[in-house]
């Protein structure tokens, strides 16, 4: 919430500034590193193993990717590297260290991908953006073979300047080297024909005092001359997009900044563009990622360039820095008042961003899709003959995505990563639609992800099994589905054994799929009926399923994950919430419930909106984006054991997703079940202790699926669970451990959801707190509010009622975490190595009923 | 000055996913099949050979959909079809003791609770025993 900064007292003391951020990692080699986080104007000194090795260098303005410092020499392994800054007669302490790494560990198989950006390139250019870089390496970009540009010591990303300029029809490629090792080439691209007239440049709001602006419109590889009030103070030459420039004297209201851009000089100059220059009074706050208890930097969304940011921790100032991060001098305390003040010079914020830190607010963290590795090699359509199902015909036919030595068709298995082993393999279903359309295309963009960072990943073409006549069977002809699948893994293997690309490429001890729709519930099935051999099914992912009966319906044997569209127009019972309920967290389990997601945009050839307009939805390409970074996190960890679980286990957060509309439930293999509600009275938990219920609290045990005998019609899962009620704002559910929890290194986590009442959803949120109880009696409680909060139920009654149906919306359980140290931090008093009993209060009382599943208790990861 | 109005583009016509055909005629007999039919229940294959059939005429072509048609016999429902053409379908009583004569027969798509449509048709048990190619 934006504030008046008059509200607080506080204190700005100079002696505090923050230490800045040393971009990691750091590798070998690299002759530069790159920092970020200090205040506009401060000197910087990099200190390497001990010794200061670069002093007082100037920083210029950290925005928008930091100050890339060059180093006397270049880096070694093991070396330790830390940076501090000096502003204003006060110096930071120094950042975090960093230690040297070799590239070689963590990339094998060569050095990442460049990736030239903004695209696609113009004739003229006179610059570019590569990006996907090692901090410290050598870019080239390359014209038809041609050097045109090159920086040593790069930072990433790294706009490269050409000369000469690009020319209609040239190839262009960058590529990247490290010790001596190149990257291989950057995707190519074809530099093209501007549309002319290019457009007015733009500015980005201009605040009195800033020494620093942003210019906007810019067409890719353009020069714009600026001019401040008439008089030129430069052309600059920008990849496209924006483009910062720092300026002196610091601005003020009288000042005009006026801008043309070019790209060839016979094309003339573009209108001129305005920019005016508000007063300090309309400075706004900085936008603030939200504060978990205990970190050690504040993340801004948004924040004026060449702007200082400081930090007020309960009204203390433990932060003097610049985004988009600011390190904190001391992490922040559970529950910690956070202010946040943007100056501009001699403009100092009128207003702060005041939040809360939470206890539970998982970061934004790397993208899991982002991993670019190779080039990509596709085969579009395979061609594995022929197979006969119940009496069904069908080619065995689909596309094959794979890393190779270069982008195309029918292109070589890439070298290095064939000599550094096998890959494992990911294998995607379509469901049903028109026959006519080329469903198995339509997951080409994470076939693609998966090809690029290694894997092979293929579409099966399941076209011939949504003929009427084989639709129609419903189990039947997912069955077949399943078979059809098998078949065409059975041709992998063939490809395996003899083909030129592929042979002896593929691991088949590392299988993954991934089915959509009647391919979801397809996917469960092949995982139970494969058996070929050498073929291990490690995780199966299954988007938007049926539940046809042709698989057990109990996941197991493998990681699984699922999504739920909720707003799904064709699978509107959203079934693959009982196969989540069912399946066994082998190591993993997850599922995603998703607002304002329908069930065909995850698929590009399915063009038709299934709600058809009548529920909101977030673009196609939103949809796209959980698919791609959800779906990465999952394959990597499950076949390739990468640190992606946190994505998936409601630890971290991708970039770039509507996270706000993705709740997640989850579970692990290794928890202690206090109670899952199965097989037992409500008045004893799973492991056989009492449970209490207290202050009239009501507490029954309910199947959480279709009725009879469920709570009400808005469950669609397939397990029991506990309906609670309470009147009172003192009904609290106690479940007694049997033994004794240390929960110092563990957190407790319970499902939980507001139950849909079958009517309508009441304007105010409701909740719980969830309390442990120590030896002693002693109780600390976290709100679930400090952890997430109950998400509102995703309302389609309208939807569902206006075409005839009965209202299907939903109660549908997340997971929440409630970490020990944040209880303890609650009350002090608790012996969180003494934990006897778990309480769930209904603190909002008013007879609002909760439904609560899985309860558990898990070591921290 | 020549700034254009700009022309509405119409938007493709929805694809209705819940329309259901009419059912014009039902044919209910015995069927002893030449090549047994697979059933499968919770992803465990069983065979029949014999069985009673629904072979039903549609209107119109079903919308092809992730979701299938239910032929519902009073409340018995029958999922599993076979296409015999764009409007000719035959579905299967893998349990044909559970039919009860004279409950109506209605067509939903596989849902929970799905709205049913009703037909003029009733079950009568089938004296007519075909032998499948």
């Amino acid at each position: 919430m934006e504030i008046p900064r008059s509200q607080l007292d506080l204190r700005d003391d100079p002696h505090v500034i923050s230490p800045p951020i040393i971009t990691e990692p750091l590798y070998k080699c690299a002759s530069a590193v790159n920092v970020t986080g200090y205040i506009p104007n401060a000197t910087l000194d990099i200190e390497i193993d001990g010794a200061i090795a670069v002093s007082g260098v100037p920083g210029g303005f950290p925005a928008p990717f930091g100050a890339t410092i060059h180093l006397p020499t270049p880096l070694d392994a093991n070396q330790r590297v830390r940076a501090r800054q000096s502003h204003g007669g006060t110096t930071s302490g120094f950042s975090t260290q960093v230690i040297v790494r070799d590239h070689t560990v963590d990339y094998p198989t060569g050095l990442p991908r460049p990736e030239i950006f903004p695209t696609p390139l113009y004739r003229c250019g006179a610059r570019t953006g590569v990006g996907n870089l090692i901090v410290g390496c050598d870019v080239s970009v390359k014209a038809d073979g041609t050097t045109v540009g090159a920086v040593s010591g790069a930072n990433n990303p790294q706009g490269v300047n050409v000369s000469p300029h690009f020319d209609t029809g040239q190839h262009v490629i960058a590529i990247a080297s490290l010790c001596g090792d190149p990257s291989p080439p950057s995707l190519e691209q074809l530099a093209q024909v501007p549309p002319l007239p290019l457009p007015a440049p733009g500015f980005d709001p201009i605040y009195e005092g800033g020494q620093q602006l942003v210019v906007n419109s810019l067409a890719n590889g353009a020069t714009f001359t600026l001019s401040r009030n008439g008089v030129a103070v430069g052309t600059f030459a920008c990849w496209g997009g924006k483009c910062a420039v720092g300026l002196s004297p610091p601005f003020t209201t009288a000042d005009i900044f006026t801008a043309t851009q070019q790209l060839c000089p016979g094309d003339g100059s573009s209108p001129t563009g305005t920019g005016t220059v508000q007063p300090c009074s309309a400075l706004p706050a900085a936008q603030v990622a939200p504060v978990q208890d205990g970190d050690t930097q504040i993340v801004l969304t948004d924040f004026v360039f060449g702007s200082k940011i400081k930090v007020f921790v309960n009204l203390v100032k433990t932060g003097d820095g610049s985004g988009p991060v600011v390190a904190l001098t001391l992490p922040v305390p559970p529950g910690a008042r956070i202010d946040v003040w943007q100056v501009l010079g001699n403009c100092q914020g009128r207003t702060v961003q005041d939040l809360q830190a939470k206890c539970v607010a998982p970061h934004v963290n790397g993208d899991p899709s982002a991993l670019d590795l190779f080039p990509v090699g596709i085969r579009d359509p395979y061609d594995g003959g022929t197979t006969d199902i119940d009496g069904f015909h069908y080619h065995i036919s689909g596309s094959i995505y794979y890393p190779a030595d270069s982008d195309g068709s029918g292109t070589p298995f890439n070298r290095r990563v064939a000599e550094h082993g096998s890959v494992p393999l990911v294998i995607m279903v379509h469901g049903a639609h028109s026959a006519a359309t080329p469903s198995y295309q339509g997951y080409d963009y994470f076939q693609y992800q998966l090809a690029r960072m290694g894997f092979v990943a293929i579409s099966v073409d399941e076209r011939e099994t949504d003929q009427g006549p084989d639709w129609a069977g419903w189990t039947q002809n997912i069955v077949r589905r399943a078979e059809l699948a098998i078949a065409s893994i059975r041709f992998m293997q063939q490809l395996n054994s003899s083909d030129p690309i592929f042979q002896g490429k593929i691991d088949f001890s590392r299988v993954g799929l991934m089915g959509h729709s009647r391919g979801g519930d397809c996917v469960i099935a092949v995982a139970e009926r494969i058996a070929l051999p050498g073929v291990s099914i490690r995780a199966v992912l299954s988007l938007a399923p049926v539940n046809s009966g042709a698989n057990s319906g109990r996941p197991h044997g493998y990681q699984f994950m699922t999504f739920l569209p909720a707003a799904d127009g064709d699978v509107v019972d959203n079934n693959g919430a009982q196969f989540y309920d069912q399946a066994t967290a082998d190591p993993i389990k997850t599922q995603l419930y998703i607002y304002h997601t329908n069930h065909n945009f995850f698929n590009r050839q399915w063009l038709n909106d299934d709600t058809g307009g009548g529920l909101p939805l977030m673009s196609r390409p939103d949809h796209e984006r959980i698919l791609s970074t959800y779906g990465c996190a999952f394959f990597r960890n499950a076949l390739r054991d990468e640190p992606t679980a946190g994505f998936l286990t409601g630890l971290a957060l991708p970039p770039g997703v509507q996270n706000q509309s993705v709740h997640l439930a989850f579970d692990v293999r290794d928890a202690r079940i206090v109670d899952d509600y199965e097989g037992h009275p409500i008045t004893v938990d799973k492991e056989g202790a009492p449970t209490t219920q207290i202050a009239g609290l009501i507490a029954r045990d309910f199947p959480f699926r279709q009725p009879p005998g469920a709570f009400n019609a808005s469950f669609f899962g397939n397990t029991t669970g506990n309906v609670s009620t309470s009147d009172s704002t003192a009904g609290d559910f106690r479940s007694e451990l049997r033994s004794p929890a240390d929960l110092r290194r563990s957190e407790v986590r319970v499902r939980a959801a507001e139950v849909y009442n079958g009517q309508n959803i009441p304007p105010d949120a409701t909740g719980f707190r969830l309390g442990v109880e120590d030896g002693h009696a002693m109780i600390a409680w976290v709100d679930v509010n400090d952890v997430g909060g109950l998400p509102r139920p995703f309302d389609r009654r309208a939807f569902d009622m206006g075409r005839g149906d009965p209202d299907k919306t939903k109660t549908m359980l997340s997971t929440f975490r409630f970490p020990g140290p944040c209880l303890v931090a609650n009350e002090p008093r608790l012996q969180i190595a003494d934990i006897r009993a778990i309480h769930l209060n209904l603190n909002h009382g008013g007879n609002r009923p909760i439904a609560f599943d899985d309860l558990e208790i898990v070591r921290n990861p | 000055m020549s700034i254009d109005s700009g022309g509405r583009v119409k938007p493709p016509k929805p694809l209705d996913l819940w329309r259901l055909p009419e059912i014009t005629d039902i044919s209910i007999y015995r069927i002893r099949f030449k090549r047994p039919r697979r059933f499968t229940i919770l992803g465990k294959d069983r065979v029949i050979s014999e069985t009673i059939a629904f072979t039903i005429f549609t209107s119109e072509p079903f919308v092809i959909r992730a979701l299938g048609p239910v032929l519902f016999v009073g409340d018995t429902a029958l999922t599993v079809a076979e296409g015999e053409g764009d409007r000719r379908y035959r579905f299967l009583a893998p349990e044909p003791q559970r039919l009860k004569t004279g409950s109506p027969i209605f067509l939903a798509w596989n849902t929970s609770d799905p709205p049913r449509k009703a037909t003029r048709f009733k079950y009568e048990p089938p004296s007519a025993v075909l032998e499948d190619q």
